[in-house]
C-alpha cells in the first residue's frame, strides 16, 4: 500500500504550472541535517508527481551536497517569476510556522507557568493538607497540558530516507573534483572507500590497513590531520562531506566507515552503504538503508564505572541516565569484524543472521515505546513505525542474542 | 599579637594558605577562619579540622547565615524543578525586607559581573561571558544585553549605576555584628570575585567599623575569568605583577593598593623531594620504567568537559610518531580530582605503555596525595595539560611543559585572559596548534633541545616576584602582620543621600525578589489572584475539615434545632387552627355572662 506523501519538516507544497513543487531550506549545520533535508524533499517532491526546490541555507557551507542534482526529479530553480513565486510561498509559510511556532510556544508557557504556581502553593504548609494534595494533582495535569502542546522537534523522516534518489554532481564540478581528488594522490583504478576518524585510534589503524590490503582505495574525510593512519590513506582536506570533493569521493565510493550520524546521513543521500561505528546509542543510529550496517560503543556508567549491557541499552532507565554516559567507542576487535562484514556485503558473499534480524525488531519495538517517553527516542527513533532497514554488526547482534 | 579575621568562601580556599596561615600562628598572631558555605564533596571539611588542630592560636567557624545566599538566589529561578517549593518567605517584616535587600545585592552584583565580559579586553571570551549570563534572570540579562549593545558609553552609564547601588544597599545586621564581635585587626577575604559574591558585604562591614581589610587573590584566574571586586578593600594581596596591572585596569583598584607577596601556595614545591625512585614510581603506577614518561595533567571541567577523546586522540599521536623516541614514551594521565567522573570512560589498556593514575576517587585531602602527584612531576620527561594550574606546578618542578590548541578547548585557551600568562612571552608553556607539531616539539625536546631559562624566568615572573629563591610565605606573613600594625583607618558611616535613597531602593529590592523567579510578567498578574483564590479555598477547607470533625455534635444539634422549629411550629399551627374555636368560645362565654349580668340588674 502507498503511503500519503508525508513532507518533510520544514516545507511547504506549492503549485506552479500545473504542478506541485515541495520547497524546502534545509539547516546547512552539519552536513548530515543538510543531507537529510535534501534528500527528504526530493523524496515528497517525487511521491508528490512534480519538482522539488532547495532554497539555499541561512548557514554558509554544504556547496557540494547542494550542488548535487537528482537524475529523475526535476528542480525548480528559485529565479525568475517561478523563483519569486515559490520564495513568496515559503516566506509566507516561514512566518505561519512562526507564529504557529510562538503561539505553541506561548500556551505551552501558560500551562508551564500555571502549574509552577500550583507547585509553589502545594509547598505552602500554611495550607490545608486536602488541598494541598489537590493542587499537587493539579499540577502534574497543568504539566501535562504543557508537554501536550510544546513544540517538540520533528522526528528523523526515516521513511523518506529510505527511499533512493539517483544524484549526481554537474560534469563540470565533478571533473573539478576529479582532477583535485587524483593530484592528492587518490587512485581511481581501485574502489574507493570513504572512512571517517573513529574513537579508538587502534581501531581506525587496524581498519584502514584492512582495507587497503583488501585492495581498496582509502579516502579519509574531515580529518583533523593529527596522525596518520596508513601510507596508503589519503586525506580529503575541509569538513566532513560538505566540500564537492568530499561529496565527490562518496559519490564514487563503495561504501564508508564512519563514526558520526553526519557522514552516516550524508551516505543515504549519495546512495552509498554505510557503517556507522561508536554508535552512541542503539535508536539513534540505527541505519535507514538495508545496505547499512552500525555497530555500538562501549558505554560506561560514569557513576559507577559499570558497563552498560546491550540489552540494557534498550531500556527505559539507559535513555533517561544519557547524561551519565561515557562512551569508549567501538572496541577495535568489532570495528574490524564490523568492517569485514560490509566488505563481505559488497561482494554478496553475506547473509542477515538470526540474530541481526531479531536484534532489529527489538530494537524497533523498544524505538517505539520509548518514542512517547524520551525525547531523543522521539527525535531520532522511529518514524511512524519504522527505524530501519540496516543491521547491527553480526559480531555485536550475536553476543546479545 | 594581632587577631585576623579571615573569611573564605568555603574549606576549599585553605590549602592556598595552610602554609602562611600557620606561619601566621606561629608568630603569635590569632587567626580566625570563618567559612560561608560548607563543603565535603573534596573533603574540604576534613582540611579545616586538620588546619585548626595545628595551632592553638588557629580557630575554625562558620560565618553568619545568610537570609538569602547566592545559591538560593539562583535556586529560584530554577525552572526545571521539579519538586514542591516552600512559599517564599512573605514580603513583609523584618525577613522579608532582608530578603529583598539581598536579592537587590545578588542582582545588582550578577549584572555587572555579567556586564563586565562586554569590555574590550573581554573580546573572545564568550564561554565566560555565558557562564556569567546563565546566572542572571532573562529580564535583567535581556537589558544587560541591550545596554552593551548600544555602546561603550551606555555601558560604562550602567556600570556606574550598579557601582552607585552598592553603597545604597545596607550590610546584613548579622554581619556587621559578626565582624564587631570578632574585633578582628585585619579582615582579610578569599576569594571575593565569585559571581554575586556575598563577601563585598564584609569589607563594606569593615569599612563601616573601621577595620582594616585586604582581598586575597587565591588563584591566577581569579582577576580574569569571574566578577569584579566591586568595593576595593583597603589592600589587595596578589600572586605577582600581571595580577597587579590586572587589579588596577580590570577592577579599578588603585595601584598603591595593592601588594605583590608572590605565589605562597607553591611555596611547598621548591623544597619538595620525591617519596621513591623512578623505579618504585614506575612499577606503582604501571609503567615500564625503562622508558620516559610523558605526564599528561587534566584539567578542570570548566576548562574541559570532555578530555577524554583529546587524550586518547593525543596518545594515538604519540605512537604513531615518525620519530621512534616519540613513539616510544611512555604515557602517565592525571585526571583533575574535581573532573575525574569522566574518565572513567578510558581505558589506558588499550594503548600501548599508559596509565591512568591516581585512580579515580582517590582522596585529594589525603596526605599522600600531594606527595605522590610531586613524584609523577618529578620524574616525568615533559608535561602535557590543556589549561590548569599543574602547568605551573610543573615548570616549578623544572619540567618542560607544552599544550595543544584545538578547536574543543578554544573556549579555554584563547578564550580566557589567564592562559595567556602561560603562553607567549614570559609564559613557561610551549604550544602547538596541532598534534603533529606537539610531536615536533617532543621530538626536539627528547634530542636534548633545552628550555634557555624558560621555566626560570616564568617562575621569577609569576609565582616569585621577589628572587626565585625568596620563598612567598613569608612576605605574605609580612605584609598581613605589616597591615594589623598599621592604625585602623576611620569608621566610615553611611552618608545622608545613601539613608534618603534606601527608601525607593526598597521597591526596587522587593521587585528585585519578585524577579528572581524568572517569571514571564503575566505570571506575577496571575499569583495575587491565585494567592486570592487559594485563601478563599483554604477557608472553605478549613470549614470543611472543621465540620467533618464535628459532625457527631453537629448532627446533635441540627436535630435539636429541627426538634425545637418543630415542635414550636406545631404547636404554634395547633393553637392557630384552635384560635378561632377558643374565641368563639370566649366570645360566647362573654355573651352569657353579658347576660347574666343583665338579668341580675333587671
Amino acid at each position: 500500500m502507498t503511503r500519503r506523501a508525508r513532507l518533510p519538516d520544514p516545507a511547504v507544497r506549492v503549485w506552479t504550472v500545473g504542478r506541485p513543487v515541495v520547497v524546502s531550506r534545509p539547516s546547512a549545520a552539519d552536513a548530515g541535517r543538510l543531507a537529510t533535508g535534501v534528500l527528504a524533499t526530493l523524496v515528497a517532491a517525487r511521491r508528490a508527481g512534480g519538482a522539488a526546490c532547495v532554497l539555499r541555507p541561512a548557514e554558509s557551507g554544504g556547496d557540494g551536497l547542494l550542488a548535487l542534482a537528482p537524475v529523475d526529479i526535476a528542480i525548480v530553480a528559485p529565479r525568475g517569476v517561478v523563483g519569486l513565486w515559490v520564495r513568496t510561498a515559503w516566506r509566507a509559510s516561514a512566518i505561519g510556522r512562526w507564529g504557529r511556532s510562538h503561539a505553541e510556544a506561548t500556551h505551552a508557557a501558560f500551562w508551564r507557568e500555571l502549574s509552577r504556581e500550583l507547585r509553589r502553593s502545594a509547598g505552602d504548609e500554611s495550607v490545608p493538607d486536602a488541598l494541598r494534595k489537590r493542587l499537587r494533582a493539579m499540577t502534574r495535569s497543568t504539566l501535562d497540558r504543557a508537554a501536550a502542546v510544546v513544540d517538540r522537534p520533528s522526528p528523523l523522516p526515516r521513511r523518506l530516507l529510505r527511499e533512493r534518489v539517483e544524484v549526481r554532481l554537474p560534469d563540470d564540478v565533478a571533473r573539478e573534483a576529479e582532477r583535485a581528488l587524483a593530484a592528492l594522490g587518490v587512485g581511481f583504478d581501485r574502489p574507493l572507500v570513504a572512512i571517517e576518524d573513529v574513537r579508538r585510534p587502534e581501531a581506525g589503524r587496524a581498519i584502514a590497513r584492512y582495507l587497503a590490503e583488501e585492495g581498496y582505495q582509502v579516502v579519509r574525510l574531515g580529518a583533523a590531520a593529527d596522525a596518520s593512519l596508513h601510507p596508503g590513506v589519503v586525506d580529503v582536506p575541509g569538513p566532513i562531506a560538505a566540500g564537492p570533493l568530499s561529496v565527490f569521493a562518496l559519490l564514487r565510493a563503495r561504501f564508508v566507515v564512519c563514526a558520526s550520524s553526519e557522514l552516516q546521513q550524508v551516505a543515504c543521500l549519495t546512495n552509498v552503504p554505510s557503517l556507522r561505528l561508536d554508535a552512541p546509542d542503539p535508536v539513534s543510529g540505527y541505519p535507514v538503508r538495508d545496505d547499512s550496517f552500525y555497530a555500538l560503543s562501549e558505554i560506561v556508567d560514569l557513576d559507577s564505572g559499570r558497563r552498560y549491557e546491550r540489552d540494557e541499552q534498550l531500556e527505559d532507565r539507559f535513555f533517561r541516565n544519557l547524561r551519565n554516559c561515557g562512551w569508549r567507542g567501538t572496541p577495535a576487535d568489532q570495528a574490524l569484524a564490523a568492517v569485514h562484514e560490509i566488505h563481505q556485503a559488497q561482494r554478496g558473499d553475506w547473509h542477515e543472521s538470526g540474530a541481526q534480524a531479531a536484534y532489529r525488531a527489538r530494537t524497533a519495538a523498544a524505538a517505539a515505546a520509548l518514542a512517547g517517553r524520551v525525547s531523543s527516542a522521539a527525535q531520532w527513533g522511529a518514524d511512524d513505525g519504522f527505524l530501519g532497514d540496516g543491521r547491527l554488526a553480526r559480531c555485536q547482534a550475536d553476543g546479545v542474542l | 599579637m594581632s587577631r585576623v579575621l579571615f573569611v573564605m568562601l568555603h574549606p576549599g580556599f585553605i590549602r592556598y594558605y595552610e602554609g602562611a596561615l600557620q606561619r601566621l600562628a606561629d608568630a603569635g598572631h590569632h587567626v580566625h577562619v570563618a567559612f560561608e558555605v560548607s563543603r565535603s564533596k573534596l573533603g574540604e571539611d576534613e582540611t579545616a579540622r586538620r588546619l585548626a588542630s595545628r595551632s592553638p592560636r588557629i580557630t575554625c567557624g562558620t560565618t553568619p547565615e545568610r537570609v538569602e545566599s547566592v545559591r538560593e538566589f539562583l535556586s529560584r529561578a530554577d525552572r526545571t524543578a521539579t519538586r514542591s517549593g516552600n512559599v517564599d518567605a512573605p514580603l513583609s517584616g523584618t525577613r522579608g525586607r532582608a530578603r529583598a535587600w539581598e536579592s537587590l545585592a545578588t542582582t545588582v552584583r550578577l549584572l555587572g559581573d555579567y556586564l563586565r565580559f562586554f569590555e574590550p579586553a573581554f573580546a573572545g571570551t564568550t564561554t565566560l561571558r555565558d557562564r556569567a549570563e546563565k546566572r542572571l534572570p532573562r529580564l535583567e540579562s535581556a537589558l544587560a544585553r541591550g545596554v552593551a549593545a548600544a555602546g561603550a558609553p551606555s555601558r560604562r552609564l550602567l556600570g556606574a549605576l550598579l557601582r552607585g547601588f552598592e553603597p545604597v544597599i545596607p550590610i546584613p545586621p548579622a554581619i556587621e555584628a559578626f565582624v564587631r564581635e570578632q574585633r578582628p585587626d585585619v579582615l582579610l577575604v578569599t576569594p571575593l570575585i565569585e559571581l554575586g559574591s556575598q563577601q563585598v558585604d564584609y569589607v563594606k562591614a569593615a569599612r563601616r567599623l573601621g577595620v582594616r581589610s585586604a582581598l586575597c587573590v587565591a588563584s591566577w584566574d581569579n582577576l580574569t575569568s569571574k566578577g569584579l571586586i566591586r568595593v576595593p578593600p583597603d589592600h589587595v594581596v596578589v600572586w605577582n605583577d600581571a595580577q597587579k596591572q590586572e587589579a588596577t585596569a580590570l577592577h579599578g583598584v588603585p595601584p598603591d593598593r595593592v601588594v605583590v607577596t608572590g605565589a605562597q601556595l607553591f611555596d611547598p614545591w621548591f623544597t619538595a623531594a620525591p617519596s621513591r625512585s623512578r623505579e618504585e614510581f614506575c612499577a606503582m603506577v604501571g609503567l615500564a620504567p625503562a622508558r620516559p614518561f610523558v605526564l599528561y595533567v587534566g584539567s578542570s571541567s570548566f576548562i574541559a568537559p570532555d578530555e577524554v577523546p583529546f587524550v586518547e586522540r593525543w596518545l594515538a599521536a604519540l605512537r604513531g610518531a615518525a620519530d621512534p623516541a616519540v613513539a616510544g614514551l611512555a604515557a602517565l594521565v592525571r585526571p583533575h580530582p574535581a573532573n575525574a567522573r569522566q574518565w572513567r570512560a578510558f581505558e589506558p589498556r588499550d594503548v600501548a605503555d599508559a596509565s591512568l593514575w591516581p585512580p579515580i576517587g582517590t582522596d585529594p585531602n589525603h596526605a599522600d596525595f600531594r606527595r605522590d602527584y610531586f613524584d609523577s612531576l618529578f620524574h616525568s620527561a615533559a608535561v602535557v595539560g590543556v589549561n590548569t594550574s599543574a602547568q605551573i606546578e610543573a615548570a616549578i618542578v623544572g619540567r618542560p611543559v607544552f599544550t595543544i590548541r584545538t578547536p574543543e578547548f578554544a573556549h579555554a585557551q584563547g578564550g580566557t585572559l589567564h592562559f595567556r600568562h602561560l603562553v607567549g612571552g614570559t609564559g613557561v608553556v610551549r604550544e602547538a596548534a596541532s598534534l603533529p607539531e606537539h610531536v615536533g616539539q617532543l621530538a626536539a625536546l627528547l634530542a636534548g633541545e633545552g628550555d634557555a631559562g624558560m621555566n626560570r624566568r616564568f617562575v621569577e615572573a609569576f609565582i616569585r616576584p621577589r628572587g626565585f629563591d625568596v620563598p612567598a610565605t613569608p612576605a605574605f606573613v609580612e605584609a598581613i602582620a605589616a597591615m594589623a600594625a598599621t592604625a585602623p583607618p576611620a569608621p566610615v558611616p553611611s552618608p545622608a543621600w545613601v539613608l534618603v535613597a534606601r527608601g525607593p531602593a526598597l521597591g526596587l529590592a522587593y521587585a528585585a525578589g519578585a524577579l528572581a523567579e524568572d517569571r514571564p510578567l503575566w505570571a506575577y498578574a496571575l499569583r495575587s489572584g491565585m494567592t486570592d483564590t487559594l485563601v478563599a479555598a483554604s477557608a472553605l477547607y478549613r470549614v470543611r475539615g472543621w465540620a467533618s470533625g464535628h459532625r457527631r455534635g453537629l448532627k446533635r444539634a441540627r436535630r435539636a434545632v429541627w426538634r425545637v422549629w418543630y415542635e414550636s411550629s406545631r404547636h404554634l399551627t395547633a393553637r392557630l387552627r384552635r384560635a378561632p374555636f377558643v374565641l368563639v368560645k370566649r366570645l360566647r362565654n362573654a355573651g352569657v355572662a353579658a347576660k347574666r349580668a343583665a338579668r341580675r340588674e333587671s
